[in-house]
């Protein structure tokens, strides 16, 4: 009696009706595309950004959003010069053919070019392949060559020159981790404390639930305010933390469907079966919570986000020079008046995340949903 | 009767369901006529479209429904009036009841204020005008103390009396026709006589006509004058009660007449050897109360004895909340109480939990709800097989599979279920999915909690032979617990009945039957073998 | 009614002890202290300044100090505002956060409610996407956003409204603007919920089936359950809400109380935490008291448990 010799009957589990509704929602697919795109940028994002996330270009500092590449035209003379002053030799002409510069320079100093003053034209950001070609008749005088290198901030740069759009796929991915993180905290603590607490039942779950209410008075921020006194600035202790503390809400609903459940009489003939309490908890508590765990879950995550924006906006989340939404929007913010691309491009990050991760949690709600069925 | 102008005319009604799975097609185009102080019975079993059609008329389909075809009442067509327009028709000249008397009230309304609303709306009644009204309504439905009662909550009533608050707000405008869509399935059996004596005795008064929507053919029997029947969204069969119940036509009816249980059980031997005795079973919920505490304490069980013998079937009968369930569950210990229980010879009440388990597989239990018993995110093999793990973990994954399928077999079901999720199934596969679950064990006590009291007769029928074979095959024996008394009579071979936690009267189901002592007992047995009599033979006093 | 309400009266005051004395032991064994300032001070004054506030004496006397003294309302003097006791500094900035945050609630729970109902009314159609998509907006959008840009444009670009400071109903504009906007989307989302559950109810295919007008079965029965779920929420919110927004405050340059729980925390100023985690427990406590007993008020079935 093998698998294969008995004919297929095309049978839809709760999973696959579920998946199958929730395909219909568009809102929600939509979503779930968004929110697998946002974090695949997430985690290779910085990688296959050409600026490392942390690189200071000191030319492009607070540089505009844009498409063609940097550095301009009326840009290059400017460095330039910056950058032969620097290296205190004198420019002479200078010729530009495509994107090859080509400097004549003579020495302020009556000695001869130091080769290594190529360093300096490197340092601009704006050249690559610096040749220097002293003249054999005066060592005094050169020509230099150089290739410009074109450097792209499609989302411009910020008030340090650091590129806005690296700087945006960092975010995402400490922003995404912390809720992530502290998500994952509070979905261990909340299911077995919920589970536990709805499953023994009676005195034990009043005396539980009791606890709970007497944290849920407790004036959060302060305790978030006080752990970051705790663990310093060490982000994902911190969101640990937090974790530690939005576990409440999952421990309720937990102990609700716990208690439902318990009720239901395939627990109950289960029992009659002899099966064993961490059995029972095991093959029909925990499967049939799962829905309601990644619903919740997916509106939590974006709770928590908002929740380090927050801390981040007074001071007390992520350090410089990581970087996370909240961090970003609270300097944006800063520099509102005259930069408003540096408000609106993590603003608009934050909002599509959060509003994908909203969608999709209401979507998979009412995919779950046994009524609607 | 069909030269009165009718009522109500439904002509070639047709109601359709959008869901994510495509277009559901509830009703197929049906007609049917109700001349005027006529009792009309649409019978059939669930998913036929009966209910729709009294959706459709009174305009409350669900929002994914649509209705075509036409609904004329006294000429005027109702599928096409505006909802303005069919306000002033719906609780006034047509109200209907429902079958949940429980949440078809407004949980947080006096059941007055309820009543009161269709008559300030419809009738344009002050508001003491519609308080006297509502008052003397709640007295013309039988509501003891009306005064007081108009104060209560529906919380605070049982379902016959939330039922009867339902009629008395059905009938505020004094309607034309009344549509009752299972009104009396929620209730127990005296309760439901109850109401259908006081339907009877309304429908003479005031002279409504009465549209009466049923699975129960006991029901149609005793009180409709003429019946639809119904299945999958088309009138099978339609005429006088007598004669679609002395002469039907079609198959399906015939079907439905022949459903009603059958048969009887012989009683054992007094020498057949004791599997289970239970002696002075107490059962309490509930706590005591203290400081500032309600005493929530509440005796379901009352100093109980039973005794249950090898291949007997004992009958446990009572309404709800009589604490037959109760029982059932404290003497297999799923339910902690206190008293003597004796298991083949054992002491089992002190044993702990622990010391139980490997008695589980002797004593089994099969579950009222077929969609609530199976576990919706296992598979019917992994069902069936969770017991073979917990006591026989030592067989190997094939031998376990082969008896599961096995079992299967001998439930009636096809081995390529296994690996199928328990919503995939009718209610009558469910329950026999259920009782493969408990038989694989192969248990010498099955406690049969309601076993069918969710499905249609038809389907119960089959369950019912089918648990009559396993306990002839394996000698089981069974304490089974019901409210129907219809099944009970066929299928035990002694009676207990129950009320108020306590047994008030056993004996060989014969016995109880044909010669009961107490009042309620005979109650009990009038209200669901004597229909007809306790309506007083009301059929046909129409046909002038 | 009267019992229930005594019964729960008497759950709050364990409640709040255990409150006060978890978050005066937690705060104490965080590193750090009042008087750690920038420049060190020099460790004989830095003795005689802590023998003078009792910071010398053993923690578990201090406790028992504090809490004999707030037994007899008295708060304590601040260690950072000098010269200042703690109950003074917050009754400064009670009023402001109050009544900036009662305007708020108010309009949250207005909105919301008329929002959510009109959504739930309208399920699936243009309205429902439009109110849908707002109270996303306003969930997903933190009010640190929202303030700058409504400051930019109502206060710098147009000059309509004040953009900062405290005392004419112009300036109580944008930040109950701000700081109820995300009120009003959660009230929305909760209410349609609510509302769309309650319309698929049997009783309300009762009303109807009985041909009550449709302002009846919406406004008189279908409202009373959907809101029970929302006053379950605006206990708490309200709270939240009243006791001051940090980031409205600062963003604003409002003087509530908001801002004392960041400063009091990192400055160890030790009395004037206590005061504020007091005040934020008795309100949290306070008003799921309130919500609990409206609730008994719209739901006769919770009286009787």
């Amino acid at each position: 009696m093998t698998d294969s010799a008995i004919p297929t009957i095309q049978g839809r589990s709760l999973f696959d009706t579920a998946m199958l509704r929730l395909k219909k929602n568009r809102a929600a697919m939509v979503s779930l595309w968004v929110v697998i795109g946002m974090t695949f940028l997430a985690i290779f994002g910085p990688m296959l950004s050409p600026h490392p996330y942390s690189e200071v270009y000191n030319n492009f500092v607070g540089a505009k959003p844009s498409m063609t590449a940097y550095p301009r035209q009326d840009q290059i003379l400017p460095i330039t010069q910056r950058a032969l002053s620097r290296a205190r030799v004198n420019m002479d002409t200078i010729s530009y053919d495509k994107d090859v510069v080509t400097l004549k320079i003579i020495n302020r100093k009556d000695a001869a070019l130091d080769p290594r003053i190529t360093r300096y034209m490197v340092r601009t950001d704006i050249f690559t392949n610096v040749a220097l070609d002293i003249s054999k008749d005066d060592p005094r005088s050169g020509v230099i060559t150089a290739d410009i290198k074109p450097q792209r901030f499609l989302m411009g740069t910020d008030q340090n020159g650091r590129d806005l759009l690296t700087r945006i796929f960092m975010s995402l991915r400490i922003s995404l981790m912390v809720g992530a993180l502290a998500t994952g905290v509070a979905l261990l603590i909340g299911v077995t404390y919920g589970a536990v607490s709805g499953f023994i039942g009676a005195s034990v779950d009043n005396l539980m639930m009791r606890f709970v209410d007497i944290l849920y008075s407790l004036p959060f921020v302060f305790f978030v305010i006080l752990l970051v006194v705790f663990f310093g600035n060490n982000i994902a202790l911190i969101f640990i933390a937090v974790g530690c503390i939005q576990w409440l809400d999952m421990a309720r609903i937990v102990r609700g469907q716990t208690l439902q459940l318990k009720q239901q009489e395939f627990v109950q003939a289960s029992r009659a079966l002899g099966v064993s309490r961490s059995n029972i908890i095991k093959r029909h508590i925990i499967p049939n919570l799962a829905g309601t765990v990644v619903v919740y879950m997916t509106l939590l995550i974006p709770r928590v986000i908002l929740l380090e924006s927050f801390l981040s906006f007074l001071g007390l989340g992520v350090q410089e020079p990581l970087t996370s939404l909240g961090v970003l929007i609270s300097e944006g913010a800063r520099y509102m008046r005259n930069d408003p691309y540096l408000l609106i491009f993590p603003a608009l990050t934050m909002s599509i995340l959060l509003f994908a991760l909203n969608f999709l949690g209401d979507g998979l709600r009412d995919a779950l949903d046994p009524k609607e069925r | 009767m069909k030269t009165q102008t009718p009522v109500l005319a439904i002509d070639n009604l047709t109601v359709d369901f959008d869901t994510p799975d495509g277009t559901v097609h509830a009703v197929k185009g049906i007609s049917m006529d109700i001349a005027p102080g006529e009792i009309v019975a649409i019978v059939g079993e669930s998913g036929s479209g009966k209910s729709q059609i009294a959706m459709s008329t009174l305009g409350i389909l669900a929002s994914n429904g649509r209705a075509s075809g036409q609904i004329r009442f006294k000429g005027q067509d109702l599928l096409g009036l505006s909802k303005k327009e069919l306000n002033t028709i719906r609780g006034s000249k047509i109200s209907i009841i429902f079958q949940e008397p429980m949440t078809s009230l407004d949980p947080l309304y006096r059941v007055g204020e309820q009543i009161m609303e269709p008559l300030r709306s419809h009738g344009g009644y002050s508001k003491s005008e519609a308080r006297e009204k509502a008052l003397a309504l709640m007295a013309q439905v039988q509501i003891p103390d009306p005064e007081r009662r108009f104060k209560s909550y529906p919380s605070e009533m049982s379902g016959g009396q939330r039922q009867r608050i339902m009629i008395a707000m059905a009938l505020t405008n004094s309607p034309d026709l009344l549509i009752a869509d299972e009104p009396t399935t929620a209730l127990d059996v005296t309760t439901q006589a109850e109401i259908l004596k006081l339907l009877a005795s309304l429908n003479k008064e005031l002279g409504m006509s009465i549209v009466f929507i049923t699975h129960d053919l006991g029901i149609v029997e005793a009180f409709a004058d003429r019946v639809y029947v119904m299945q999958k969204g088309i009138v099978k069969e339609f005429g006088d009660t007598q004669q679609i119940f002395t002469s039907p036509k079609t198959d399906y009816t015939k079907t439905l007449l022949a459903a009603e249980p059958e048969g009887a059980k012989a009683p054992v031997q007094d020498s057949q050897s004791i599997v289970l005795k239970a002696e002075k079973m107490n059962v309490t919920y509930g706590n005591a109360g203290g400081f500032l505490q309600k005493d929530t304490r509440f005796h379901a069980v009352k100093d109980t004895s039973l005794t249950l013998r090898e291949g007997q079937t004992i009958g446990l009968v009572g309404e709800s909340g009589s604490g037959k369930s109760t029982l059932g569950r404290a003497v297999l210990r799923l339910t902690k109480g206190t008293g003597n229980i004796v298991y083949l010879g054992r002491n089992i009440d002190g044993l702990p939990l622990a010391a139980l388990k490997p008695l589980r597989e002797e004593m089994q239990m099969v579950f009222q709800d077929p969609y609530g018993s199976l576990s919706p995110r296992m598979t019917v093999l992994s069902i069936v097989e969770e017991g073979l793990l917990t006591h026989c973990p030592e067989m190997s994954r094939s031998e376990r599979e082969a008896l599961a399928l096995d079992t299967l077999a001998k439930v009636g079901l096809d081995q390529s279920v296994r690996n199928r999720f328990p919503h995939e199934f009718s209610g009558g596969q469910r329950q026999r999915i259920a009782i493969a679950r408990a038989m694989v064990l192969q248990p010498k006590v099955v406690v049969l909690d309601e076993p069918t009291s969710a499905l249609d007769r038809t389907v119960q029928k089959e369950v019912l032979d089918l648990l009559r074979s396993l306990q002839k095959e394996f000698g089981l024996s069974y304490i089974f617990i019901s409210h129907d008394l219809a099944v009970i009579k066929v299928m035990a071979d002694y009676v207990m009945v129950m009320r108020h936690g306590e047994i008030i009267e056993e004996g060989a189901t014969q016995n109880i039957f044909e010669r009961p002592q107490k009042d309620y007992t005979k109650s009990l047995i009038a209200s669901s073998f004597n229909l007809k009599e306790l309506l007083g033979g009301r059929k046909q006093h129409l046909t002038l | 009614m009267l019992n229930y309400a005594f019964k729960r009266i008497l759950t709050i005051i364990p409640t709040l002890f255990v409150i006060i004395t978890l978050t005066f032991f937690l705060m104490r064994i965080a590193p750090g202290g009042p008087f750690d300032e920038e420049r060190p001070l020099a460790p004989s004054v830095l003795e005689s300044i802590r023998a003078s506030y009792g910071l010398d004496k053993p923690l578990i006397e201090q406790y028992f100090t504090y809490m004999g003294n707030l037994l007899k309302g008295d708060l304590g003097p601040s260690f950072v505002y000098r010269d200042k006791q703690v109950h003074e500094v917050l009754a400064e900035g009670l009023p402001i956060s109050m009544t900036l945050g009662g305007t708020a609630l108010l309009l949250a729970v207005l909105i919301g409610v008329l929002l959510g109902s009109l959504a739930a009314l309208n399920q699936n159609k243009k309205t429902d996407v439009a109110i849908v998509t707002f109270a996303t907006f306003g969930i997903t959008t933190p009010n640190y956003v929202v303030a700058p840009i409504l400051t930019l444009i109502f206060a710098l670009t147009f000059s309509i409204l004040p953009a900062t400071g405290w005392g004419s109903p112009a300036q109580m504009v944008l930040p109950v603007i701000s700081l109820a906007l995300p009120q009003i989307a959660i009230v929305t989302r909760l209410m349609r919920g609510s509302m769309l559950e309650a319309l698929k109810s049997d009783h309300i295919r009762t009303a109807r089936a009985y041909g009550l007008p449709t302002s009846q079965v919406v406004g008189r029965h279908a409202m009373r359950s959907a809101l029970l779920p929302v006053l379950s929420y605006l206990g708490p919110a309200a709270a939240g809400l009243m006791t001051g927004s940090i980031v409205i405050e600062q963003i604003f340059n409002l003087p509530g109380i908001g801002r004392y729980f960041v400063t009091s925390a990192l400055n160890r100023d030790y009395t004037m935490v206590m005061g504020t985690v007091i005040i934020v427990a008795t309100l949290v406590l306070v008003f799921n008291l309130i919500v609990d007993l409206l609730y008994s008020v719209l739901d006769p079935r919770v009286r009787y448990d």
